[in-house]
């Protein structure tokens, strides 16, 4: 366990156990992992496909339940509040970028960042002023009513960055952001990506493979039997 | 005013940007709502039309009100109208008396209904309203009005004379006696069209009706015709309570109780074997839905990771079903609408194209379809629709509201 003395714990994980059921067979995925986050810090977490990385970014957002263990955000554990208000709580707290942008088809780049504000209670108006402010900030002014099918894969990207700083969060989970891209787009990706949580001053918590990206970050771990391990 | 999140979703996914007719599941459902939702203003509109049509056939020709002995004959008709009539809220009285002859024209025997009335100023029976030859004014003792349909059947039209026996004549016959049959000629055919009870097949004066079956100056009842805006149960148990003795005083609802049960049954049958259309297109809807969860179930787990609620997510689907109930019964009343307004072109072009059109004139009336378009009874079947598209989607939006984020995510990953 890490933490990030200068700023503050923002997310903590302490002692996190998972084990998925597949028939007769227990499958253990994450035991014991520990992890602390401080304000506006970065990280990586890398490790071996199926090890665990991502059941431990669902567990983080508390989309998924741990078996064991803590999550707790900003000092409240994750337990202590009640299911109905956790999907408010997380909107506001938690940014996600994902491998494949999850954009919605329907929505244009605008509307599509602007989303996450909408659901957070802000009004539309505001919400796509928002939106097109955190669009330009990552080069798509010119493409804010561009369908999804008509941006290319780093463009979608980029629009999924923005999408997940709608709300301003605290912390922004990116879970493999530069997986679908090539490696000049994704190392643009990456350059921005970095830029950007370091302007908004938001804690990132970067799961990846490429060893080049996880270097760009201030502290870096490994999933190792289930446990993360510092590098 | 703030669209919640979900609602513009919905909309945003039904009407996707950059299609201007919206997806494809989306235009199909509405389709088949609007279908079923047509079929059924269409088919209660056009049975409405017939049971009015009866109705007003029925107050043409009978009155609101019929006082009577149970169809015995008594004296005192003329004075017991003259005491109804002299009542507010009363449009016409009219005495009459009815029973069958043995109608007779070159040896071709019919044994119609005759109906003798005192036709005075303000006549409960319009029968002039029915006239297809000959005139109101040629009515007299010794001249008859009959039905088109008694006319092709005893080969007579205007001016024809024709013979008429009376059960009082057959009596005497059977006594020995000679009778001779009463002739008549015949001033002026009618055609009520669709359905000949309410007016049997002769109708002549009160004076011969009563000279036919010996009546004297007996009737058997008297008719009485209301003001629109009177109420006709309330006034026939005033009337009731203030004539009292064997008079009986039914209104014309009570009279042709069953008639009018057969004609409700008649439209509430349609109207349950029609809502099998609507069925059919709101399985449709829940089948289109259910795949539109799983073709989004990705979308679904990003929009609980992106802080939507179960129950934002269950209302985003469900209302979509409303919005496509919506739409599709606006799209379908308009349709019906539209339709019921052609209707009398339409069915002239189609029986002219099949040669049917004389067909139909002659025994369904259909140049002429009736039709009573019922704002209430449009608005319920509307109603109704969208109640039912929006319980289609339930389903399809409670598995959605029911899918595991991390799941969803995982899978794609």
């Amino acid at each position: 366990m890490t933490e990030h003395a200068t700023s503050g714990k923002v997310l903590e994980a302490v002692g996190l156990e998972k084990t998925y059921r597949s028939g007769q067979r227990d499958i253990p995925v994450l035991g014991d992992a520990s992890l602390c986050v401080g304000r506006g810090s970065t990280l990586s977490i890398s490790g071996e496909s199926g090890s665990g990385k991502s059941t431990l970014l669902n567990l983080l957002s508390g989309i998924e339940e741990a078996d064991k263990g803590e999550v707790r955000w900003n000092d409240c554990p994750l337990a202590g509040i009640p299911e109905s208000l956790r999907p408010a709580r997380r909107a506001r707290f938690l940014g996600f970028v994902f491998q494949s942008y999850y954009l919605i088809p329907e929505l244009d780049a605008r509307d599509n960042v602007a989303l996450p504000g909408r659901i957070a209670g802000l009004a539309p108006r505001e919400a796509r002023a928002r939106a097109e402010d955190l669009l330009e900030e990552v080069g798509l002014r010119e493409r804010l009513r561009s369908q999804p099918d008509q941006l290319s894969g780093g463009e979608r990207q980029r629009a999924g960055i923005a999408r997940a700083l709608m709300n301003r969060p605290e912390v922004l989970l990116a879970d493999e952001p530069t997986g679908n891209l090539d490696e000049r787009t994704a190392g643009r990706v990456m350059e921005l990506l970095m830029a950007t949580v370091l302007k908004h001053g938001t804690a990132l918590v970067l799961v990846t493979h490429h060893q080049g990206f996880a270097s760009m970050v201030e502290d870096r771990f490994t999933l190792e039997s289930g446990r993360l391990v510092p590098l | 005013m703030k669209l919640p999140w979900f609602i513009y979703l919905a909309l945003r996914q039904l009407a996707p940007s950059g299609k201007r007719l919206g997806s494809i599941f989306f235009l199909l459902s509405v389709i088949g709502v609007g279908l079923g939702v047509a079929v059924l203003v269409i088919v209660q509109s056009v049975m409405g039309g017939f049971g009015q049509i009866h109705r007003e056939r029925i107050v043409d020709t009978s009155g609101h009100l019929d006082v009577s002995e149970g169809g015995y004959p008594f004296p005192g008709g003329y004075a017991l109208a003259e005491q109804i009539r002299a009542q507010p809220g009363v449009k016409g009285v009219t005495p009459y008396a009815r029973g069958f002859v043995m109608a007779r024209s070159e040896r071709v025997p019919v044994f119609p209904g005759i109906y003798g009335l005192s036709y005075g100023e303000r006549p409960v029976f319009a029968v002039d309203r029915y006239l297809v030859a000959g005139s109101l004014e040629s009515l007299y003792d010794d001249t008859i009005f009959i039905s088109e349909a008694l006319s092709r059947q005893l080969g007579v039209w205007v001016g024809s004379e024709i013979e008429l026996f009376s059960p009082v004549m057959i009596d005497k016959i059977q006594d020995d006696a000679v009778v001779l049959p009463r002739q008549f000629e015949v001033a002026g055919i009618y055609n009520i069209e669709w359905n000949q009870e309410f007016l049997p097949g002769i109708v002549c004066t009160l004076r011969t009706m009563q000279d036919l079956y010996g009546l004297e100056d007996r009737v058997h009842g008297v008719a009485v015709r209301l003001e629109d805006a009177v109420d006709e149960f309330a006034f026939a148990a005033d009337l009731q309570e203030e004539l009292g003795g064997d008079m009986r005083v039914q209104t014309w609802k009570e009279t042709w109780a069953d008639f009018l049960w057969v004609l409700d049954l008649e439209k509430t049958l349609m109207l349950f074997l029609n809502l099998f259309i609507v069925a059919v297109a709101v399985f449709a809807i829940a089948i289109a839905q259910l795949l539109t969860v799983v073709r989004k179930t990705r979308e679904i787990g990003l929009l609980a990771v992106i802080g939507g609620s179960r129950s934002a997510v269950l209302g985003l689907y469900c209302f979509q079903g409303f919005f496509i109930g919506f739409l599709g019964a606006l799209c379908g009343i308009a349709t019906a609408l539209l339709a019921l307004s052609l209707r009398d072109p339409i069915i002239e072009g189609l029986s002219t194209l099949t040669g049917t059109h004389e067909t139909l004139v002659r025994y369904y009336y259909f140049a002429q379809l009736p039709v009573e378009i019922d704002p209430f009874e449009i608005t319920g079947i509307g109603l109704a629709a969208i109640g039912l598209a929006t319980l289609a989607s339930l389903i399809p939006a409670w598995r959605a509201a029911r899918l595991r984020p991390a799941e969803t995510l995982r899978v794609e990953q």
